[in-house]
């Protein structure tokens, strides 16, 4: 095989960078290790027993995508993309029978949360406002590659909303959420939005992952018929109409390099293919420059810092659940007749109290016993995703990487399910003898199957030093590579992990501008 | 560079369109983010511009050169600050007795050391912003329709 351009990884932003290069002319090759593209996109049986039902082994919804550079410029939707819109968009049960169900428009989640403490709806309504326009600057930094903090700061004019955006950036998340809010309930919505990113609660800079839950109110959340997956299937096709190509089961054993210059790559089998004018790899940086580039080809002092790249002791597993029925939450007042309750995601991490013991019991490296839980019922919005009559739910949840005690993955998984269950079951008791089957993908699967290190679905941590300019490392942060032709994407770069596109995009530009195809900024 | 372009009717005789298109001080208002527009000669104007990224408000000045005047029919023009270079033309062609085409052209860059930030947003504003300009040049040649200034 042989091609100007061969892109190592076919989840979504490796397909979205091939994309774009076929549409610009290139000849383009994309090679996937496994028989499904989306990386840790897809949407696929995993149940074996049950194939019948379509799970998301790693994300789920869509926070903005009609917004996103890919949506438009690859015409996802003429190539087969249907998005649902997930509304309400999320949903967060408390033990005490609270609920806050969050829309899309603000004073309606603010009506929600004011039965819980009015001063606290005030606060949120403020607090949403002033992160959009921040994050309205965020746009221009993320549609590219990152800027430099001196173009930053030419911009930079002193005010006092400039100023609370710094200071924030690198407030530690408990300090934050208690400054912002006065209930539990909505402390421990700060909470749960703040482990997003794996980080603990008293990391500075972490506060600003809280602030993730406002893109929702602007962009919107959607859901794509069939699964994540189709994000990734409709980028295929795109890249197909353009004239690339694909190849699944080709698995990369290592880059070739000559003379300084990327050559093409060797897959596992033994099989060359040559790369005509380089090579992208969509897969965790880390992997790329220890194992599959012969180190002679690289400076041991840039080596020394791709090896300390972080990569903490944070990983997921995400179950997957075959029902009998849908989840009534009567806990939190569902008597089954309203279907808001069955279409949005819901959170669980009810105070900070929660989350501290969960985060301790990570830090101790056990499997949870108050686990921060992602909860996707699928089929309250999509049937399709299940046999009629019958129900998929995903649960995700942060575990260590390496449990105490050397205990292996393959004899945690079912622990590890069945507790993320009872957690929900808690809210949804009707569930309990409703379980048809389940599955779970353990770090130690991610990194088998996937191929991602340490279970890391980020690549590597979204920390303040590895985010912006600094991902993964400063000299790679504009997606280029100490080898000439080498380029890097996907969630290890530039703006960071979920289902954006961007990476894919930016990465893509970069190239067209290094082959004279889009001016130079 | 972000490039824009817009051909639109407006319901005047085309001496007026042209008439109005050239004073510089009226047409001023209509680009969303001028807060102004000063004459220094026949040919050079200061466009005090105001843009606003989030919470960042952005004061600027762009001195402007008309390079070809064509009156009734054609106009070109480039533009310049620290921050951005710019041109355009317009042209304008009679089709009617009180209904007159023009055709708008223009294009931005961003320069300096947030040009690249600056060109991106440019981008995603360009189109928006041309908008918002036709819909006010119509508004002010004809007085019945909404006028749009966000900047």
């Amino acid at each position: 095989m042989i091609a100007d351009w061969i892109v190592v990884g076919g989840g979504h932003n490796g397909l979205t960078c091939a994309a774009y290069l076929s549409k610009a002319g290139e000849d383009v090759l994309v090679l996937e290790r496994r028989d499904v593209l989306g990386g840790c996109g897809t949407s696929e049986p995993a149940i074996p027993e049950l194939p019948g039902f379509t799970f998301n082994p790693g994300a789920f919804d869509l926070l903005g995508i009609r917004e996103q550079p890919f949506f438009r410029d690859l015409e996802l939707e003429k190539h087969g993309l249907e998005l649902l819109t997930v509304e309400p968009m999320f949903l967060m049960p408390f033990p005490d029978g609270h609920r806050i169900f969050f829309w899309r428009d603000l004073h309606r989640t603010a009506e929600e949360i004011a039965t819980i403490s009015p001063r606290d709806a005030e606060r949120y309504v403020t607090w949403v406002e002033f992160w959009a326009q921040a994050f309205e600057m965020l746009d221009p930094i993320n549609t590219g590659a990152p800027p430099s903090f001196a173009a930053m700061a030419s911009l930079m004019e002193d005010s006092p909303e400039v100023e609370e955006l710094l200071r924030v950036m690198m407030m530690p998340a408990r300090q934050y959420i208690y400054e912002t809010f006065d209930s539990t309930q909505m402390q421990g919505l700060g909470a749960f939005m703040a482990l997003q990113t794996k980080s603990s609660l008293d990391q500075p800079g972490s506060a600003l992952a809280m602030t993730e839950l406002v893109m929702s109110h602007y962009g919107g959340v959607y859901r794509p018929r069939g699964g994540i997956g189709q994000v990734s299937a409709a980028v295929a096709r795109a890249l197909e109409s353009y004239g690339g190509r694909i190849q699944p089961e080709a698995a990369v054993a290592e880059v070739l390099v000559q003379d300084g210059r990327v050559r093409g790559v060797r897959l596992e089998g033994g099989e060359r293919v040559e790369a005509r004018k380089g090579v992208v790899t969509a897969i965790a940086p880390q992997t790329v420059f220890l194992e599959m580039i012969a180190q002679e080809h690289l400076e041991q002092a840039f080596l020394h810092r791709v090896r300390h790249l972080q990569n903490d002791n944070t990983a997921v597993i995400k179950a997957y659940y075959a029902l009998s029925a849908p989840p009534q939450f009567s806990p939190v007042g569902d008597d089954g007749s309203r279907p808001e309750f069955r279409i949005p995601a819901a959170m669980i991490t009810p105070s900070v109290d929660y989350a501290d013991a969960m985060w301790a019991e990570i830090r101790r490296r056990e499997i949870p016993a108050h686990p921060w839980i992602w909860c996707t019922f699928s089929t309250g919005l999509d049937p399709s995703m299940a046999p009629p009559g019958q129900h998929a739910l995903g649960l995700h949840c942060w575990v260590p990487y390496a449990l105490a005690d050397q205990r292996d993955w393959d004899e945690a998984k079912e622990e590890a399910a069945m507790r993320m269950f009872d957690t929900y079951c808690a809210y949804a008791p009707n569930l309990k003898d409703k379980l048809l089957g389940w599955a779970a993908r353990t770090p130690k699967d991610w990194e088998q199957i996937v191929g991602i290190p340490k279970g890391n679905n980020f690549h590597i941590d979204m920390v303040p030093h590895q985010v912006f300019g600094f991902r993964p490392l400063p000299e790679l942060s504009n997606y280029r590579t100490p080898i000439g032709g080498l380029y890097l994407t996907g969630a290890g770069t530039h703006p960071g992990p979920a289902i954006t596109g961007l990476p894919g995009h930016n990465t893509a530009q970069e190239i067209l501008r290094d082959l004279g195809k889009v001016e130079d900024d | 560079m972000p490039t824009a372009q817009r051909t639109f009717d407006v319901q005047a005789p085309a001496a007026m369109v042209w008439a109005f298109l050239s004073d510089l001080e009226r047409l001023g208002p209509c680009l969303p983010g001028c807060t102004g527009v000063d004459l220094l000669s026949p040919t050079e104007a200061d466009w005090r511009m105001e843009t606003k990224i989030g919470f960042i408000r952005k004061r600027f000045v762009v001195r402007t050169r008309t390079t070809t005047l064509e009156a009734p029919a054609h106009a070109a023009w480039t533009g310049e600050s620290d921050e951005l270079i710019a041109s355009g033309t317009i042209d304008v062609r009679p089709r009617a007795p009180d209904r007159t085409e023009v055709t708008y052209r223009g294009t931005v860059k961003g320069q300096g050391p947030a040009r690249q930030l600056l060109n991106r947003y440019f981008k995603s504003r360009l189109d928006r912003d041309i908008d918002a300009f036709v819909a006010n040049v119509r508004t002010a040649l004809q007085p019945e329709a909404a006028p749009v200034s966000d900047p």
